[in-house]
Order: C-alpha cells, then sequence, then structure tokens
C-alpha cells in the first residue's frame, strides 16, 4: 500500500512540476477563457500550412537519406550521424545566416520559412528514420529481394505500412517543432509568417495583454499535447536483427546527404574560417569568456543532475504503470509563457539564475528530449521489464541493469543533444532574465550586436566544450558503473 | 526508494541552510547598491554601462548592479509585479515609444534635474519631463553606400522600381526603429497616403527584421542596399573601420528622432542615490562615454565638440513627442493588417 502510494506520488509530482509554471502564470493574472477565435484561426491556419508543408517536404528527402545513412561504413556512419543533427542543436540564428549567405536574395517570407524549417529538421528525421528503419524493418528487404518481389511492390506493401506509425509519429514531432517555432518566422516571415507563438509574442508586447497570450498559448500547448498523446498509443514490437538490402539503398540520399551537410557545414566551417582573423578581438574577452565558461560548466552540472533524478523518476513511473506519464505529451510548449512565468517566480538577481534557469529548462526541454531520443528505446524493454518485475528484480535495479545498459547508444545521443541545447541556450535563459552571462548569452550578444565573427568563434569552443564534456561523462558513468557492479550495490 | 527521498531532501535542507546564513551580510552590501535595470547592449562589455559604472564609483560611495532587461515589457511588469519589494532603483534603455506604451504601467519617482544643464536646442520638447532623464538621442534614416547611384531625396524615393527588394528595415512590433520609420511616414503624410504608401513599399522591402543590429548586418553583407538605420551610424564606420563610404540620407521629409531615457520607479530602495546616478548620467564625462559606446549625439551639445560627431549634419527633425498609446498600436495593426494580406 504505501509502495502504491509512494509511485502514484512520483506520479503527480512529475505532472504538477510540469504545470507548475502555468498555474502560477494563471494565479498571478487571473486569467479568463475568453479568446478571440478568428485571430487565432489565422495564425492557426498560418502554422499549420507552413508546418504541415516544411514536414512533408523534410520526410520526402529524408527518406533517400536514410537509406544511404544506414548504408555508410561503420567508420563513417557515427560522424555523419552526428554532423546530421548539428542543424536542429544549433541555434536558429546560425542556420538562417548561413542560408542568407548561399541564396543571395534570400525569399523572405512563407517560403522562406519553409525553407530554413527544412534545413532544421531534415537532418534529424535522417536518423530518427534511419532508427525507426533499423529497429523494425528486421530482414524484410532481403527476403522481399529473394522472393523476387518488385521494389515498388517492397514499399507498397512491406515498408510503408510496417513503418506507418513511425513515420506518422516522426511526421508529428517535426510538424510540432515548426508548428510552435517562434524565432523562425519571425527571422525571416517578414511580418507574413504569424504563427500562434507569434500571436503570444504580439499580445503580449504590443497589447500588454497576459491572460489572452495565455489563452493562445493553452490553446498550442493543449493541440500538441492531444496529438502527441494519440500518436503515443501503439503497438511496441519486439526488436529484431536489422539486415540492409538493395531496396534499402538510395544512391540520390548519399547525393542529399552531401549537398546537405556541404551547406550546412560547409556554410559554418567557412562562417568560422573566415572568422579567424577575429581571435585578437576575442582575446579582449578571455576573462568574461572564462566566466561564461565556469557558468556553463556549473549550470550544465547542475541541470544534468537535475535531469537525471527527473529520468530516474520517470522511469520508475513507468516501470510501475507500463504508460509514460503525461509530461510526455508535454512537448513545444512555449518558452514565452514558461519563461516569463519562471522570471516573475523569483527575485531578479546573479543567486537566482541557477534555479530559475534549471527550473524553465527542465520543463521547456525534458519532455521533447525524453521523446526525441529516449521514449521509443525505453518502449522497447516493456517487456524485459515485465519479466525483471515478475522476477521480483527491485525497481531501482531494472532502471540501472535492464533499462540503462541497454539504451547507452540513444542516451549518450541524450546526454550530446542535452548538453549542446544548454550550453548554446540563449532564449530560455533570457526569458526567465538570468543575469550571470553564459557561453550561449555571450554568443547571442555578439550576433546582436553585429559581431559575428565572434559569435562563430565563440560557437566552436562550445562545440568543444561540449564533445569534452559528453566524452569525460559517458567516460565516468562506465566507471560508475564499474564500481557499482564490484561494490555489488 | 526511501534512502533516495531522503538524500534529495537532505541536499535540499543543506542547501537552503547555505542560503539563509549567506542572506544577513547580503543585507549590508545591498544598502549601499544602486540597481539599474538596463538593455543588455547597455551593459555589454563593449556598451557604456561598464565604463560609466567604474566612473561614477569613483565619485561615489554607492555600488552599481545592473540588471540585464532585455525586454522592457516584462521588466515594467516585473516591477508592478513585486510592488514595494522590488529592487529595481533606475530603469534605462527608454525611449518615446516604451515611455508612451507602458509608462502608466508603475509610478515614477519625480526626478530634480540639476539647473545648470544646457540641453540640446532639438530635445528642448522632452526636457521639462518631470519623471525622465533622457541621456542620448539620434534621428534616424536611410543610410546606403555613397556609391549608390540612384538618389533618395524623399520617402517616395524607395518605392523606385531599382530598390526593389533592396531595403532592410526593423519589425516594428519587436524593434523600436521599426517604430520609429511607422512614425516617420505616418507623421509625415495623411492616413490614406501612409497607408497606400506601406503597401506599395513592399515589394521595396527585402525583410522586416526583428532588431536593428539583424536589418544592419543583412545591409553590411551586401544583401540589401539600404538600411533603415540612426544619422550616426556612418560615425561608427568611420571610427571603427577607417571607412568613409556610408552615408546617411537626407529627405525632404523630417526625419524621425530617437531619445533614450532613464526614469526611477517610485518603489526605489535607495532613490536618493538614484537620482545622484541619473543626474551622474548627464555630466560631461558621462555623456562623453555614451557617446563614444554607443555612436548617438549627446544630449549636451558641447561634449561632441572636437568629435567625429562634430561634423555630422542634423537634418530637419520631426518634434519629439511622446505617442499616444493607442496611436502607436493603430500604426502596428495597421501595419500587421497589410504584411498579413501580401500573401507570399
Amino acid at each position: 500500500m504505501k509502495e502504491i502510494n509512494q509511485e502514484r506520488l512520483i506520479r503527480y509530482l512529475i505532472a504538477f512540476f510540469f504545470l507548475s509554471p502555468f498555474l502560477y502564470f494563471i494565479y498571478k493574472f487571473k486569467i479568463e477563457t475568453q479568446i478571440d477565435w478568428s485571430e487565432v484561426g489565422w495564425a492557426i491556419r498560418n502554422s499549420f500550412a507552413q508546418s504541415f508543408a516544411a514536414t512533408a517536404a523534410v520526410l520526402v528527402l529524408a527518406l533517400p537519406m536514410s537509406f544511404s545513412l544506414l548504408n555508410l561504413k561503420p567508420r563513417l556512419h557515427k560522424p555523419v550521424q552526428t554532423l546530421l543533427l548539428l542543424p536542429q542543436i544549433f541555434p536558429v540564428l546560425y542556420t538562417v545566416l548561413i542560408l542568407f549567405s548561399v541564396i543571395n536574395p534570400f525569399p523572405m517570407g512563407n517560403i522562406g520559412i519553409i525553407l530554413i524549417f527544412i534545413v532544421i529538421n531534415l537532418g534529424l528525421a535522417t536518423v530518427l528514420i534511419q532508427n525507426a528503419v533499423i529497429d523494425k524493418m528486421s530482414c524484410f528487404a532481403v527476403v522481399s529481394e529473394m522472393f523476387s518481389i518488385s521494389r515498388f511492390q517492397f514499399f507498397k506493401k512491406v515498408f510503408f505500412p510496417v513503418l506507418a506509425s513511425d513515420l506518422v509519429h516522426i511526421f508529428f514531432l517535426i510538424f510540432s517543432f515548426c508548428f510552435s517555432s517562434f524565432s523562425v518566422p519571425i527571422v525571416a516571415g517578414n511580418g507574413r509568417g504569424i504563427n500562434l507563438e507569434i500571436l503570444v509574442y504580439e499580445k503580449i508586447f504590443i497589447d500588454t495583454n497576459w491572460a489572452a497570450a495565455f489563452n493562445i498559448s493553452a490553446v498550442q500547448t493543449i493541440f500538441i499535447f492531444v496529438i502527441g498523446w494519440l500518436l503515443s498509443r501503439r503497438e511496441n514490437p519486439v526488436k529484431s536483427e536489422f539486415l540492409s538490402g538493395r531496396y534499402l539503398q538510395s544512391f540520390a540520399g548519399y547525393g542529399l546527404i552531401a549537398a546537405y551537410l556541404l551547406v550546412y557545414i560547409g556554410g559554418y566551417a567557412w562562417g568560422l574560417i573566415s572568422s579567424l582573423t577575429y581571435l585578437e578581438f576575442l582575446k579582449e574577452y578571455g576573462s568574461d569568456i572564462y566566466g561564461a565558461l565556469l557558468f556553463s560548466f556549473k549550470i550544465l552540472i547542475l541541470t544534468f543532475l537535475g535531469f537525471a533524478v527527473l529520468l530516474y523518476l520517470w522511469l520508475l513511473d513507468f516501470i510501475h504503470n507500463h504508460t509514460m506519464n503525461l509530461g510526455a505529451h508535454f512537448i513545444s510548449v512555449s518558452t514565452l509563457v514558461v519563461g516569463f512565468s519562471v522570471y516573475l517566480m523569483f527575485p531578479i538577481g546573479p543567486e537566482y539564475d541557477l534555479v530559475k534557469f534549471i527550473y524553465a529548462f527542465t520543463v521547456i526541454t525534458f519532455p521533447t528530449l525524453f521523446k526525441l531520443y529516449l521514449q521509443k528505446p525505453v518502449e522497447n524493454l516493456q517487456r524485459q521489464i515485465l519479466v525483471a518485475k515478475i522476477f521480483g528484480i527491485p525497481k531501482p535495479v531494472i532502471v540501472i541493469d535492464v533499462i540503462m545498459r541497454q539504451i547507452s547508444q540513444p542516451f549518450s545521443l541524450w546526454i550530446s543533444v542535452f548538453s549542446l541545447w544548454l550550453i548554446s541556450d540563449f532564449a530560455i535563459s533570457r526569458a526567465v532574465g538570468m543575469q550571470t552571462q553564459s557561453l550561449g548569452l555571450m554568443s547571442q550578444s555578439f550576433l546582436n550586436s553585429y559581431r559575428l565573427p565572434a559569435a562563430y568563434l565563440l560557437s566552436a569552443l562550445i562545440l568543444i566544450f561540449v564533445i569534452s564534456f559528453v566524452g569525460a561523462l559517458k567516460y565516468l558513468m562506465e566507471l560508475g558503473y564499474v564500481c557499482y557492479k564490484k561494490l555489488d550495490i | 526508494m526511501r534512502h533516495f527521498i531522503f538524500f534529495i531532501v537532505f541536499i535540499f535542507a543543506v542547501l537552503s541552510a547555505l542560503y539563509l546564513r549567506k542572506e544577513d551580510s547580503v543585507k549590508n552590501i545591498e544598502d549601499k547598491k544602486i540597481h539599474v535595470y538596463a538593455s543588455s547592449s547597455f551593459i555589454a562589455k563593449w556598451g557604456a554601462g561598464p565604463a560609466l559604472k567604474e566612473a561614477f564609483e569613483k565619485q561615489n560611495l554607492f555600488k552599481i548592479e545592473y540588471i540585464d532587461s532585455t525586454d522592457m515589457n516584462r521588466t515594467l511588469e516585473k516591477i508592478s509585479s513585486d510592488g514595494e519589494s522590488s529592487s529595481a532603483d533606475v530603469v534605462m534603455s527608454l525611449d518615446q515609444f516604451l515611455i508612451s506604451r507602458l509608462g502608466n504601467k508603475i509610478k515614477w519617482h519625480e526626478i530634480e534635474k540639476p539647473n545648470h544643464i544646457n540641453f540640446s536646442n532639438e530635445l528642448k520638447q522632452v526636457t521639462s519631463q518631470k519623471n525622465f532623464i533622457p541621456y542620448n538621442w539620434a534621428p534616424l534614416t536611410i543610410v546606403r553606400r555613397q556609391s549608390a547611384a540612384e538618389p533618395i531625396t524623399s520617402l517616395k524615393d524607395l518605392l523606385k522600381p531599382e530598390f526593389k527588394a533592396k531595403i532592410a528595415l526593423e519589425d516594428p512590433r519587436t524593434s523600436t526603429p521599426g517604430l520609429q520609420f511607422l512614425a516617420w511616414v505616418f507623421e509625415n503624410k495623411s492616413s490614406e497616403e501612409a497607408l497606400r504608401f506601406i503597401k506599395d513599399l513592399g515589394p521595396q522591402v527585402h525583410s522586416y527584421s526583428p532588431t536593428w543590429s539583424s536589418a544592419y548586418g543583412l545591409f553590411k553583407a551586401g544583401q540589401t542596399d539600404m538600411v533603415f538605420s540612426y544619422v550616426t551610424s556612418p560615425v561608427y564606420h568611420h571610427v571603427e573601420e577607417k571607412d568613409d563610404s556610408y552615408v546617411a540620407v537626407e529627405t525632404t521629409e523630417p526625419l524621425p528622432v530617437q531619445v533614450e531615457f532613464a526614469g526611477i520607479p517610485a518603489t526605489c530602495k535607495n532613490c536618493e542615490a538614484a537620482e545622484v546616478f541619473v543626474n551622474f548620467l548627464l555630466s560631461d564625462e558621462a555623456q562623453k562615454l555614451i557617446m563614444s559606446k554607443h555612436y548617438m549625439f549627446p544630449v549636451i551639445d558641447r561634449v561632441k565638440e572636437g568629435t567625429p560627431f562634430d561634423a555630422v549634419k542634423v537634418y530637419k527633425t520631426l518634434p519629439i513627442k511622446f505617442y499616444e498609446q493607442s496611436k502607436v498600436e493603430k500604426w502596428i495593426n495597421t501595419w500587421s493588417e497589410i504584411r498579413k494580406n501580401e500573401g507570399n
């Protein structure tokens, strides 16, 4: 009985944690439920059109790219996969700058927005589709070849039916990222690409109507929450060994990967190389950068610990209930609303920066990161968890020995993306009114003050820092696990 | 599980104890601090903030603590929400639009200005304000390269076919220079003419950037031929880059002017010290620092004598005023409606 109460408590605590900024907002602003549906409808239509067009294009391009990615030699596979994820991880401004330098004049407006969405999400979609193919395609492609089933029939009868739920799931993920994006429509929309998040912004900054802003944000969050919840009710087949085949190869995919990386990574590398002359300027900021680096490191460690505790509780809850808690559908929430709520909740001052940032960053990014990288691998272990429970293995042991041991690869990807998002973040830091300079905030200050080369150089420092951190963390975690086994805790 | 919960509770208890212990010693230091809320660009290393702090602290016992205020709307909402417990002593980086739109969110302390201050003639309309002190200003216009062949002498020249998709402007929803552009149009034209002009301007505009710096970045990167910026922008290129190829255009229509102000919230804690600080902003030393770091005109004319700013011609300008909130909202809504209906 006591155990059951504890488990329930965890589930309620997690839900309360993710809802708390919104509850505080309601308490502070006495929210009314009136919504001007005509303007919300306009924004939804706009958001929908942009997001749908971009996501459809992303999936069409990502399919052949994913085939080529999974057939890459092991030596090349990992670095290429990491590079493909960079556009999703890097601040949007870099993508915008790279595209502006490649496409001149850049088509501002809806086309520009869609183009930027495609570039940002294409690499991620490629990796996600590749993972789904490896998980579900087993040896179907080879068997189809052996039985002389044509390539067309294979895709029609086997590939798409088997992967349908995953493709819909990936579609929804990319769609929700585009749907709730703020920075892309504001930078490239030219005042035309009004979506819900921009409407929230307009309500706050033009009409100073916080209640309306909250209502629109709630509409957006509920919309994504409901779709996410509906799509999450899918089966989780047992993973079997994957065998590629001729049907799962695409030469066009190699070309697309090469072109994509050439534009993005090439554009970034070019920006970086041409910024090297700016090193002297950056030296003047040596002590500031050192301070920002130390603060970023502190915040990274503490947030990681917070994430680890939350993940542990989250997994305990999953082991107990066999379903993900509602927080898992809490993706793409409004940074503006959560950030402002946290901003009001705490006094202003450097001494509150850590707690404010960790709180807001966790609420805004934890569910998205979990859904992107860990949810599926964890759900795939459901039967093993059930067996472990039947044998009476304690839940903490299930978390460490059954789950964490088997999801080490997606977990390290999760840590990498988490670290890069955190270190290069400036949007959440600004939204909560952080006063201490972090690397992300410095980088944005350079960008905002037209010191672009300095921003490029700083982004390289962020990359090196994150790679070192992730490497060290993985080593320490391995070491910790060995000690844990030796001590037989 | 019980051990885990105990561990978490223990960690939080230790951290809370450490924090409470620290609070007492912090209080004494707080009494000597002036909390100044200012924009990120002001308090950045390249901004005037750090140098002003150093100069002020040399002359006074009080210490300045800057609070980075990215967005004035949120800042004033926070000060209003905190009420008497608010720590804000001074709020900087306010301009005419921010004051007219958001100034009434909180009550302001009356500032006693020194009598001997001789403000620039252009600022006479706003210096009688009792709650705010101006500390820099500059008119805005189109900035372009000197080599550009096609002349621009009035707003309507921006509609020339040669300039199609060549103008970088700022988004008035997110940027005050963007609002200044609307003021330029609406204050120089009748409502119908202004409406038509903004509609016709659509194809000419390369982009409405969210900030002045991103618009200027596009211009510098060669994506556009001109940008809406300050008449003092060419001075930046002259001083920092030794490049004299940029020019601020003079038009037949008077130019809009941006003035930046500092104010003291009525809930200030160190009100007297805050007043000393805002008056310090009007000293020659502070004015020189602000001018040289922000590339804006000082509010006291004599300060720019013998500097590159002295050579900048101040074109005919619109009267500086605090526009009514409803008027500004109407401009933005009109602009938004036109943009929304322009299709792609």
